[in-house]
Order: C-alpha cells, then structure tokens, then sequence
C-alpha cells in the first residue's frame, strides 16, 4: 500500500526516501569526488610546461572534468522534468525509479 | 513547469523543489559564479558561430613513406597512434593520482561517501584508459578506420571487449603477427621452429590481457559510464542507515562488503514504462587495486598496438615477430635465429 500521509504528499517509498538518499549521495559522495577531480586536473595542468600534446591532453582533462559537472545539473534537471511527465529523456535517469 | 498527476508526483511542483535545492546544493558547494565572467564566456563562445573551433590540419607521418601511409593505415590513424606514446603515460597518471587520493581518504577514515566517491574515480579513469584501447582496436577491425575511431559507439565496444573476454578477438592480425602459411613462406627451414613458438607465446600474451581487460570492460562499463554522465549512485550509507531509501533499499542484496555503491541505470522501454537496472559496485581496496592493475593492462596492450602498428608502417612490413618473449625460448631456438638476420 502506498504510504501517504494525505492525498496531497508523494509516496515515501517510491518518491521521498529514493530522492532523499540520490540526494544526499549527490552531496556527500558525488561533489567531493568532482571538486577532488576537477582540483586534481586543474593542479596536474598547472605542471605543464608549453603549449605541447601533454598540455593539450591536461586542457582536455581540465574540460571532461568540469563537464561532467555541468552534465550532472543537466541530468537531475531533466530528470526532474521527467517526473512531471514532460521529458522521455534518456537522461533523465536518477528518478526513473519513481515511474516503475 | 508542467504538472503530472499528482497523487503519484507530489502536489505543485515538487520536482521544482527537488531541482532547486539540488541546484543550491551544487551551487554552494562549488561557488557561485560572478555574473559578469558568466555573460563574458556567452560572449567569447558565441554557440551560433561555426567556425569557432574548426582547425584545418594537414597531418604527415614522420619516419614513413606519405604514400604507404595513405595506402595503410591513414594520416590521421597513423597520427593517433604516434600521439599513443603521450596519451597512456598521461592516463596512467591520472588513474594513480585518483588511486592516492582514494588510499589516503581510506586510511584517514574518511566518510564512506567520500571514500566511495573517489573509488568511483579510479573506475572511471582506468576505464578511460580501457576505451583508449578499445577505440584503436575496434577502428583497426574494419574498413574507414579513421571513422570507426571517431565514430563508435558503447555497443561497439561492448560487441568487442565481450569478444575479448571470450578469447574470441583474434589478436594475430591486429598486431601484425603471421599465420603459419606465411611464417613457412618467409622463415628458413632453421628458424621456422623458433619463429612458430616466438610468434605463439606473443599471441598467448596478447590474448589473455585482452581477456583480462574485456572482462574488466564487460564488469564495470555501465557503472564507470554513470559515473560520467549524471553520477546516478546511490552510497551504502544512503541504502542501510535509517531512514533507508525506500524501494531502492529494497531492489537488491545490501548485504555486501563495505564500501560499496549501487549505480541506478533506467532504461524506457517502448511501452514508455522504465526499467531500472541495479548495479551494485564492490568499491573495497582490493577491488580499486584490481581497477588500477586493469588500467596498466590496457594501457601494455595499446603501447604494444601501436609499437608494432608504427614499425610496420615505417618499414612497410605486413608481418612481424617480436623478440620480446625471447627468453623464453630454448637455447638452440635462440641460437637458430642469431645465425641468420
């Protein structure tokens, strides 16, 4: 049976609790291990001398890693679209669960 | 914003609230960016303007012949693989400054989150190195190479690490190495023998790293492919501690080794219904350490491809034996083959 306090509040099992614990590994295990990346990446560019393949490759390691943080924003933005039914995004991953 | 239905989502929004606090979490924790530097950037990358980032190159391959190149492998192909001798050292290096990082927060007795999200890090960055492999050996089993490497996709590779895995990837021609109709037209009577075992133990080699490290690929894929793009991984401590997760508490076995993480990769099905697969990663020190060794695998298989790729392409060879498993022969297979050059 669906846990609600009254009609108006989202389901604690399959909405509230899934959320709170994507949302507390987002702060607690996702962002130390970017911000680690993207300083580890920005300090191993920073070791470069010239503009040479190895500093090009350190630029690109500097733009994935701060990326992948952007793309994370987008992927919980487009996910929480989706549970408003307006997005088929395959992106649209760490609610999915909300819909099974 | 949209509103579904909301006795199943929640009344008024409340995805907006889950965004908005996500989007405070985020922007709190890595620093709100001044406005003006952030309309500066839309000014300096105009996303209308096509021509920002597009460089002609004409590329030319040192030591070879431009026409042999041209005929073979391709400029761009032959290009890639020269810069393989900057690339792997450079991927090593990163897989072992993530390795250290996640070693110190082990042994400082971080926070499981933080432990498990650093060892999410060496995944992601050993399988790097893992698809740097991939990339040149699916490109080199087909027609278009250069197009192939620029162009596949994760089912290509997932097509060909699986073969790996199987030892069903045939090595001999991706590294150049000969059958045994063209060791007997091209070898001597003497050397035949030794040049046979010699070419054997380097296809032995080469097949079981490549089973090594497609099983590798075929294990942490999708988790390491999470970790890139939305980072959809939930921590142990999430799952267990109370309150717990709700249904994604309940969707597998949590009674596992810690630290570990579970990765929650949905797919919509044509029904529009969505399929959430569990992954659950095993994120303990001897696992990270098994991560780490995977990553100097691949990165020998791809040194080694382009070694003997390069050579054969500077010498216009279609064949070659490497002596790098020498030793291993008897002393009269070694004597066979010093007698002749």
């Amino acid at each position: 049976m669906p846990d609600r306090l009254n009609d108006g509040m989202p389901d604690l099992r399959t909405f509230v609790l899934p959320a709170r614990a994507y949302m507390l590994g987002f702060r607690d295990q996702t962002l130390p291990a970017r911000r680690c990346a993207l300083a580890d990446s920005g300090e191993a560019f920073a070791t470069i001398d010239g503009e040479g393949h190895d500093a090009q490759l350190a630029v690109l390691e500097v733009i994935g890693d701060s990326l992948q943080i952007v793309e994370d924003v987008g992927v919980m933005a487009d996910a929480s679209s989706m549970v408003t039914g307006r997005s088929r995004s395959t992106y649209a991953r760490p609610f999915m669960t909300l819909r099974t | 914003m949209e509103v579904g239905d909301q006795a199943t989502h929640g009344p008024f929004g409340l995805a907006s609230v889950v965004l908005g606090l996500a989007l405070l979490i985020a922007g709190e924790s890595l620093g709100w960016p001044a406005r003006d530097d952030v309309l500066e950037v839309f000014e300096r990358h105009d996303a209308e303007d096509e021509s920002i980032g597009v460089v002609e190159l004409r590329l030319r391959v040192t030591g070879a012949d431009p026409a042999h190149v041209d005929a073979t492998l391709g400029a761009p192909l032959s290009s890639h693989l020269e810069s393989v001798y900057q690339l792997v050292p450079w991927r090593l290096a990163a897989v072992d400054r993530a390795h250290q990082m996640y070693t110190r927060a082990v042994a400082d007795r971080e926070e499981e989150p933080r432990v498990t999200g650093l060892g999410l890090l060496v995944l992601q960055r050993a399988a790097l190195a893992v698809e740097d492999l991939g990339g040149v050996l699916y490109a080199l089993t087909g027609p278009n190479m250069w197009e192939r490497l620029v162009s596949y996709r994760v089912p290509d590779l997932d097509h060909l690490f699986r073969a790996a895995a199987q030892r069903e990837l045939d090595a001999r021609p991706l590294y150049c190495l000969p059958d045994d109709r063209e060791l007997a037209e091209h070898a001597s009577s003497a050397r035949l023998t030794a040049l046979t075992r010699l070419r054997d133990l380097t296809l032995e080699d080469l097949q079981t790293k490549l089973q090594y490290v497609g099983a590798y690929w075929m294990a942490f894929r999708p988790v390491a492919k999470a970790t890139m793009h939305g980072f959809a991984l939930v921590a142990a401590q999430h799952l267990l501690e109370p309150p717990g997760a709700g249904e994604l508490s309940e969707l597998g076995n949590l009674d596992r080794t810690r630290p570990f993480a579970v990765a929650l990769i949905s797919e919509e099905q044509r029904d529009n219904r969505i399929h959430t697969v569990w992954h659950p990663i095993d994120l303990t020190p001897p696992t990270i350490d098994e991560m780490v060794r995977t990553s100097k695998v691949a990165a020998d298989l791809l040194l080694t491809l382009a070694s003997f790729r390069l050579k054969a392409l500077r010498e216009k060879l279609t064949i070659l034996v490497p002596m790098t498993h020498a030793h291993h022969l008897t002393q009269e297979e070694r004597d066979a083959l010093a007698t002749e050059t």
